[in-house]
């Protein structure tokens, strides 16, 4: 009786049994496989066993964070004031029950049309957010690195302008281009 | 109950966003468009400074630093996009470069500076008024080093104060810029 | 980094309540399966909340995802150090457990399959067992179905890394349950 021939299992091989175990190949691979399958009984149960890991992998069931945690955490929160302030108390207030909650978002919506209805009016006089000192800095600090990239774009064009422009294709730029060129770098 | 809550912070926030100078409506404003995809790695650093957070700026460093403040306080916005990509990416990055070059070109904007030096490509473009002021500044960088920078100021620009200033005030070069960067994240993440 | 400002309490709480629901299982599931322990998931957990709640204004909803699981990674790796059980990945044969399943012989116990630890157990055992980048890479995509791509910026790898690392893992794993099956022979 003439053996069948085993096929070998390369690394690369059951790379692909894995990657079709797990539900990551293409259509093409799983056909392919699935071939193999029939001609080999090793692969067969390499990638039987493969399935079954995956399939009880991806049934895994998530553990639910403790509601006790949870509660923690929203009260270190509100104790903080962020939570319990008070446009967020007067959320909640007006929205605890139906016909308040109605009533209140159809006055709001009517005093902010007309306030803005008004600011439009007024060009807008004093859009008085408030940004912590924090923020501010913060933003500062962003406002300077932005412009330091612009001065770094700058820096970088004024060598090579230097190097290549100015020495090797002199002419060239339009007149406007180099006056504007030379405001940009008159500061450098 | 829920319907009503979700109605009311709609209204709200379209009622606010109504309410603000719409920026986007500026002669100096660009879209770059969805960056997003092109961004690998946690090197991502976006700023987006609007006209009051840049108000407020310019009130702070009002006394120490007058040049500075006088420079933010004539600006709307500065936004900055900054991501590492990788090599696959690096086409596709180029390709958004050049579109953004067409379209700005198309817009009637100024480019005054185009430069590749090897795998880097800079470009920069002003958007003037018909007195001559600028009012909009944008830059497009890749670097071979797998960086790509979009920005676009937007207001009044003083390009001569911003060429001394980058200077002047010991601003971090771009290097520094990227390790402050890199270390700022870390820090923030742990 | 992103630094949209954000100006509003109100707008805030709503965001961080649905990031809240939305994450919170998900980095107690990641530090459970890293820390292997209750307690100190359930810190890492809720110091991660906290976290999210102080950075509201500071990082871009869209690569929030990211940012939460790095975080949470980030926070398991200094637990584990504390603990000092960084490189300790080889697996104990408890000697008690042992003289247990040679005990549990059918004739001992008709229902036997009911002493044994449930398959959902085996598994997260199996799982917990892998070397710590292996173990990470394969809960974040096999358990929580994040993408390639996110994986790589969460654990800081390059993305062709995070493939060659999944495939490994899950071979790793299949030893692992081998080994478990091979314990249970009576």
């Amino acid at each position: 009786m003439r053996k069948k021939k085993s096929i070998e299992v390369t690394g690369e091989l059951l790379d692909k049994i894995i990657s079709a175990a797990y539900g990551d190949a293409g259509v093409l691979q799983k056909l392919k496989l699935k071939y193999l399958s029939f001609k080999d009984e090793n692969i067969k149960r390499i990638y039987l066993d493969y399935k079954t890991s995956a399939k009880a992998v991806h049934s895994l069931k998530e553990k639910d964070f403790p509601e006790r945690s949870s509660n923690d955490i929203l009260s270190k929160i509100e104790a903080e004031g962020s939570f319990n302030s008070l446009p967020s108390k007067t959320f909640s207030i007006l929205f605890s029950r139906p016909i308040i909650s109605a009533a209140a978002a159809g006055i709001i919506i009517i005093v902010v049309v007309s306030l803005l209805f008004f600011n439009k009016q007024m060009g807008s006089p004093g859009n008085e957010t408030k940004y912590s000192k924090a923020e501010i800095e913060l933003a500062e600090k962003q406002a300077k690195e932005s412009l330091a990239l612009v001065g770094f774009a700058f820096n970088k064009t004024k060598n090579i302008l230097e190097e290549e422009v100015i020495h090797e294709r002199v002419g060239k730029p339009i007149k406007k281009g180099f006056d504007t060129i030379n405001k940009l770098f008159s500061g450098g | 109950m829920k319907f009503t809550q979700i109605l009311f912070v709609t209204i709200i926030s379209a009622a606010i966003n109504f309410a603000q100078t719409d920026v986007s409506k500026e002669p100096g404003y660009f879209d770059f468009g969805d960056l997003s995809e092109f961004q690998s790695g946690d090197e991502i650093t976006e700023v987006f400074l609007e006209e009051n957070i840049l108000k407020m700026v310019g009130k702070l460093t009002k006394e120490e630093e007058p040049e500075l403040s006088q420079l933010i306080n004539g600006l709307k916005l500065i936004k900055v996009n900054i991501f590492g990509f990788e090599n696959k990416n690096e086409a596709q990055v180029k390709e958004k470069m050049n579109e953004a070059d067409k379209k700005l070109i198309s817009s009637k904007w100024n480019r005054i500076v185009k430069t590749k030096e090897g795998g880097e490509q800079t470009n920069v473009y002003i958007k003037t008024s018909s007195g001559g002021n600028v009012l909009g500044l944008v830059i497009t960088i890749i670097q071979d080093d797998g960086e790509a920078s979009f920005i676009n100021i937007v207001g009044n620009i003083d390009l001569e104060k911003i060429g001394e200033l980058s200077k002047k005030f010991d601003i971090p070069e771009i290097g520094e810029f990227k390790k402050e960067k890199s270390k700022r994240t870390t820090t923030e993440e742990k | 980094m992103s630094v949209r400002l954000y100006k509003y309490d109100m707008l805030d709480s709503i965001r961080y309540r649905i990031l809240f629901k939305q994450y919170k299982n998900k980095i107690y599931n990641y530090a459970l399966f890293i820390l292997k322990d209750d307690m100190d998931a359930d810190d890492v957990t809720q110091e991660v909340l906290i976290r999210i709640w102080k950075n509201m204004g500071q990082f871009n909803l869209n690569a929030a995802k990211v940012w939460i699981m790095k975080t949470t990674h980030n926070l398991c790796l200094d637990y584990l150090r504390r603990r000092k059980k960084f490189d300790d990945r080889k697996y104990k044969i408890d000697t008690d457990k042992e003289i247990n399943l040679v005990d549990m012989t059918p004739s001992n116990y008709p229902d036997y399959r009911a002493n044994f630890i449930n398959v959902d157990e085996k598994i997260k055992k199996a799982i917990e067992k892998l070397p710590e980048v292996l173990n990470s890479i394969f809960v974040l995509y096999e358990v929580q179905g994040f993408k390639y791509k996110e994986i790589s910026n969460i654990l800081n790898i390059p993305l062709n890394n995070v493939k060659v690392y999944l495939l490994r893992a899950r071979r790793k794993l299949q030893e692992e349950l081998k080994d478990y099956e091979k314990e249970k022979v009576y």
